[in-house]
């Protein structure tokens, strides 16, 4: 679109052709402000949840824990042969045991801080920090199993799956979400710019008598219905993402994990992308209707 | 030829209204088109416009075959044309001189550049004191008079009037006819639909022809007025 053609949308200097329609204007404005708010509420929690199962994927496949059972006569012999093996492994950067502090954090949840965990018969836990694209798996459970039976390693990816699946869940259902409110506002506008045009048909009329084209009509109808939809989209938009911005528990598993807004995904490109989105998408809406209404009016 | 109608007919469902019409309108002539009420002047005024196509026959307007056209041409054509209905089709939201402009506007010219014509054109109508007002506050006449200039404002070759002054009395329809008149001396061809003999009496002396529809036909009459 030209800067003329943006002008002539915005600020037209002529009287516009097509008479005032301020209740069907009020309407879709308050339309397009709620789609709006919908569909930036659905793209708000559907880019936390790929952000917060990015991050859980991205920490899990980046470690792994070897887990040591068996009995405790054995077992020092069996922790130095695991952590042997994974000290030559190559993709594997550090490996250490965790110490019974961080054992009790882990398990402080279900059991509270002063549980005593001494008397549990609990795994010995490896923490395992990858380097690279990792280790061989396979041939790094071999070398396990020959140099510390009973020792299990865990690459986490069980617990990785059902995050990447519930993560795209999510995204198909925010992504359907913004597409059904988009289809909702063009079927809304559609069907203002029908009766308008309808309830016109003397202008429509009188414009076709004076040799006025479709293209031409369809534009003396279609801008005040877009520079509606747009600004009902902005005030719908301003408002669910300063709501969005308000809650915390939207980014919630990134406070837990101590690193809240650094890394939360910005969205202010939503301020101006979803007017913009809503306007063009009643442009179209008013240009479709129109052009079926023209058609069959004479 | 402005107009050439070759065996042309018009039905609504199975009511034939025009049936074999065969006529040919020249450059700058002025034509009368008569009729009783329900005769068809209506009918084949539209064709002329283009708003209603033949059901058979040929109709050519300003040389192109009108009969199958793109609805984009037909609005071509229509542009070379000035049309006055007797309810004027004002737009009632926009002043008499934007209703006049309207047509500039639709042939994507600037309507700015043509200001002073535009107001020419209004105090040649006589209305130049009304330029400003709103349609629903003229009267009958002072709307038709708005009509006419909005229908010559691009100079079109061909003015088509449907019954122009069914809503005015006889000093204004007086008034109008000689707008047509001098329109049609200025080289345009001119073609109005009335009943009104009166308005054809005051034509007199001046090159005109009476064209009239009957059951069916368009007879052009032998004489000039």
């Amino acid at each position: 679109m030209t800067f003329r053609a943006l002008r002539a949308l915005f600020a037209p200097t002529d009287t516009p052709i097509a008479p005032r329609a301020d209740f069907i204007g009020g309407l879709i404005a308050l339309v397009a402000a709620a789609m709006a708010f919908l569909a930036v509420a659905a793209t708000e929690a559907g880019l936390a949840a790929d952000h917060i199962a990015g991050r859980w994927s991205g920490e899990l496949s980046a470690s792994a824990t070897v887990r040591i059972t068996g009995e405790a006569a054995n077992l020092p012999a069996t922790i130095d042969g695991a952590l042997g093996v994974l000290e030559v492994t190559p993709g594997v950067a550090v490996a250490r045991v965790l110490s019974d502090d961080e054992n009790r954090a882990l398990l402080a949840p279900w059991l509270g801080e002063e549980a005593d965990i001494a008397a549990l018969p609990l795994p010995v836990l490896i923490d395992v920090t990858l380097s690279g694209a990792g280790p061989d798996v396979e041939e790094l459970k071999r070398q396990l199993a020959l140099s510390a039976p009973g020792a299990i390693y865990d690459d986490h990816g069980e617990w990785r799956a059902p995050l990447l699946a519930a993560a795209d869940a999510l995204r198909i259902a925010a992504g359907v979400g913004v597409a059904l409110t988009i289809a909702a506002l063009a079927a809304m506008v559609s069907v203002a710019a029908a009766a308008t045009l309808w309830s016109g048909a003397g202008v429509v009329r009188t414009l076709h008598l004076i040799g006025a084209e479709d293209r031409f009509i369809v534009r003396a109808f279609e801008r005040p219905f877009a520079i509606r939809a747009a600004l009902g989209a902005f005030c719908g938009t301003l408002l669910a993402w300063l709501i969005a911005a308000r809650i915390p528990q939207l980014h919630a598993v990134d406070v837990m994990a101590g690193s809240a807004s650094q890394t939360a995904p910005s969205t202010w490109w939503l301020l101006p992308a979803v007017p913009l989105v809503a306007g063009a998408t009643a442009l179209l809406a008013t240009r479709l209707a129109a052009a079926f209404v023209l058609k069959h009016s004479e | 030829m402005v107009i050439e109608f070759n065996g042309v007919s018009l039905s609504y469902g199975d009511r034939t209204v025009l049936r074999d019409v065969n006529l040919t309108l020249d450059p700058g002539s002025l034509h009368f088109l008569t009729g009783r009420s329900g005769a068809g002047k209506t009918t084949f005024l539209k064709m002329l416009y283009l708003a209603l196509r033949p059901t058979t026959g040929e109709m050519r307007i300003f040389g192109r075959d009108g009969s199958g056209i793109e609805r984009r041409e037909a609005a071509e054509l229509r542009r070379r044309m000035g049309v006055v209905l007797q309810d004027c089709d004002l737009l009632d939201h926009m002043s008499v001189i934007e209703n006049i402009a309207l047509p500039l506007r639709v042939s994507g010219l600037k309507v700015a550049d043509f200001d002073t014509d535009i107001r020419e054109l209004g105090a040649w109508v006589g209305l130049s004191k009304r330029l400003d007002a709103r349609p629903p506050e003229l009267s009958s006449g002072e709307r038709q008079r708005a009509a006419i200039a909005r229908s010559v404002v691009t100079s079109p070759e061909l003015v088509i009037a449907d019954e122009p002054t069914g809503n005015v009395d006889s000093q204004t329809a007086e008034r109008i006819m000689s707008l047509f008149t001098e329109l049609n001396r200025l080289g345009k061809t001119v073609i109005i639909a009335t009943h009104d003999m009166n308005l054809m009496r005051s034509a007199q002396g001046i090159d005109a022809h009476v064209l009239r529809v009957e059951n069916g036909q368009v007879i052009r009459s032998g004489a000039a007025l």
